[in-house]
Order: structure tokens, then sequence, then C-alpha cells
């Protein structure tokens, strides 16, 4: 082989526009330029999708407005009325994960939800807000969800520590599953892919194979992004009505 | 199709609509239906269970270690999260298993009159 593809190349990050400020590099990568792309198509898939308000929606509208229920229902149903004011961010952040994942499963493009350092940012922001709406909401009775009720006093010092640990472990499973299933998804891709070429005839078997796994990879794209937010629509549940 | 038949008068149309409201929001409190399949919501289930379990494992062993690197007693407070965090991961995977309460959580204290807000979440935790 000429060139030897390495699978996982293609989670570099390059930076496209160097920008450093103060020994801090904050540098326009090809990351960045993913988000703001996915930014760009799901303002502009609800903002023209919904231009043309008729009461038939047309294709754009509808997938527009399917969108808008879809994370409606799963908000009302997950966490009730009082959910109402987080919409616009929960929204938001399905949109940003889903496009994330879709614009991944174009042949050359950057999948920035194959980043650690991308999801856990997303979960750990999540995380700490979502503690700030419980503290606010139940002051000190909060501190009490570490202690189940009618526990032994006995039990306190065991059961505490173990509490905490599965509290904090929120943001860590929810950003390490995002993060995995993108990766692990990319790089069997690119794996696959690679035996194509050097088969010869006998490529059709691993073609055959890809095309099951890209279908495969579509759907987890959109599980992902679903459990993402389905996840946090739980841990706001959780945040705002204790136990 | 819809815009070729004749005008409605507004008044019947605003009760109407009223009415369909009603009728969506009593609903959707009687069984909030699931949006997707059941293979994407088993699917969903066991990549949860699978990230629950190496998390917390994977918090516990970040506390002992920062603990030990504080109080320089490598590897006393490593063993211990460890184990602690082996368990978290377990009791987190009990929870999600028995639907107890979505992620953490416990019994409802017994002072907690029983609302439709918690037969509401009653419901739901058997689909989720």
């Amino acid at each position: 082989m000429a060139e030897a593809h390495n699978p996982l190349e293609q989670f570099e990050i390059r930076r496209w526009i160097p920008i450093e400020v103060s020994d801090i590099d904050i540098s326009f990568t090809n990351s960045a330029t993913f988000m703001v792309a996915a930014v760009l198509a799901a303002s502009a898939l609800m903002i023209l999708g919904t231009r043309k308000r008729t009461i038939v929606p047309g294709r754009w509208q509808l997938l527009a407005e399917l969108s808008y229920t879809f994370i409606a229902k799963m908000l009302s149903d997950t966490v009730g009325k009082e959910g109402k004011p987080y919409f616009p961010f929960i929204f938001s952040l399905f949109m940003f994960v889903l496009f994330g994942n879709m614009l991944g499963m174009l042949p050359y493009s950057f999948t920035y939800t194959s980043h650690l350092a991308v999801t856990f940012g997303l979960a750990a922001f999540i995380f700490v807000a979502i503690t700030l709406i419980a503290i606010v909401k139940h002051r000190m009775k909060f501190f009490s969800y570490f202690l189940p009720h009618g526990v032994p006093i006995v039990m306190a010092p065991l059961l505490i520590p173990i509490e905490i640990i599965s509290y904090l472990s929120r943001p860590v499973s929810l950003s390490v599953r995002l993060f995995a299933n993108m990766m692990a998804g990319h790089t069997l891709l690119k794996v696959v892919a690679g035996f194509v070429i050097p088969l010869g005839v006998f490529g059709a078997v691993p073609v055959i194979g890809l095309i099951g796994v890209t279908a495969l990879e579509m759907l987890i794209a959109f599980l992902q992004a679903y459990i993402f937010t389905i996840l946090t629509c739980i841990y706001l549940h959780d945040a705002i009505h204790l136990h | 199709m819809i815009n070729e038949t004749p005008k409605p008068r507004k008044e019947d149309f605003e009760s109407r609509l009223r009415e369909a409201r009603k009728r969506l929001e009593e609903q959707s409190l009687d069984k909030p239906a699931r949006t997707t399949g059941r293979m994407g919501t088993g699917m969903a289930l066991g990549f949860r269970i699978a990230a629950e379990l190496v998390a917390a494992v994977a918090v516990g062993v970040g506390i002992g270690l920062l603990l030990d690197l504080w109080l320089e007693t490598r590897p006393w407070f490593l063993i211990v999260f460890v184990l602690l965090g082996a368990v978290a991961g377990m009791m987190n995977v009990y929870r999600l298993a028995t639907g107890q309460k979505k992620v953490m959580g416990y019994d409802n204290p017994p002072e907690t009159p029983e609302t439709d807000e918690t037969g509401k979440g009653n419901d739901r935790e058997q689909q989720g």
C-alpha cells in the first residue's frame, strides 16, 4: 500500500486560522468550523423552514415543526410543565448535537462530537447549571439528595460518598457515551473502508458491510443526540422536583 | 386543500381550537407516549447502562487519585474510592433497570402526599 491511511487521522484538530491571545491558543480550527456550520444549518432549517407558514406544511416546514414537537413533547413528558422555561436551551442543545453528528456523516467532514473536550464541555455546563438550579430552588434541602430517606445513620458514612460519586458520574457518563459512540463508529467506518481497495474483487464484501454500518451510524447519530437530550431533561426533572 | 374550503366563522374556529387543545392536553396527561420506536428506546437504555457502569468507576478513580495526591496517602484513597465507584456504578444500573426514579433516586418519603404529579411520574418510569 502506497499510503497508509490512519483511521484516527480524521479526528485530528487542524488550525485553520491561527489566533493566539496572550499565550492562549484560540485558533479557529476545523472543529470550530463545523460547529459554526452546524449552528448555521440548524438556524437555516428553523428560519427558512418556518418562513412560509402554510397550514399544510411543505417538506422543510414539516421537518422544522417535527423537530419542535419532538423536543417539546420530550420536555413535557420528562420534566412536566415546569420544564417550559428551559425549552430554548434543550432545543438548541439537541439541534447542536444532532447536527454535529449528522454533519459528521458527510464524507471529508469533521465530527466535533467525537471529541471528549466538546462533549465534556457541554456536559459539564449542563451539570453545573442543573446543580445551580437545584440549589436555588431547594436551598439546603438539596443536600438531602445525598442521603436517601429512611437510611439508618450508621450507614451514612458509606452511602454519602457513594451517592456523591453517583451524582458526579453524571456528566462523565453523559459525555463519554456521546464521544465514545461517535468516535468508535467513525473509526469502524474508516477501518472497514480501508479493506475495500486492497481486497480487489473481494472488496465488494466490505462495501456491502459499509452500507449497513453507514445506516447504523445514521441511527446512532440520531439516537445519541436523543439520549444526550433526554438525559439532560431527566436531570433537569430531578433538579426541579428533587427525588 | 384546506385553503379552498369555504371559510368557517371565526368564533366557531376558536371554540373548536380550544376543544382540540383541551383534548390534546388530556391525552398527553393520560399516557405520555414515547416518540421513538421500541428498538430505539431499547438501544438507548443499553447505551445508558454501559456508560453508567464505567463512568462511576472513572469518577471514583479520579477522586481517589486527587485525595491521594493532596494527602500523600497513596494508594489508600484510590483503593477505597475505586470500590465505592464500582458500587455507585452498580447502584446506578440497578436504579435504571428497576426504573426507580430515573438515575438517582429513592423511594418517596412517606410524608409526601400522592399528588397527580407523582402518579404521572410513576407512569413514565415504567416506560423509561
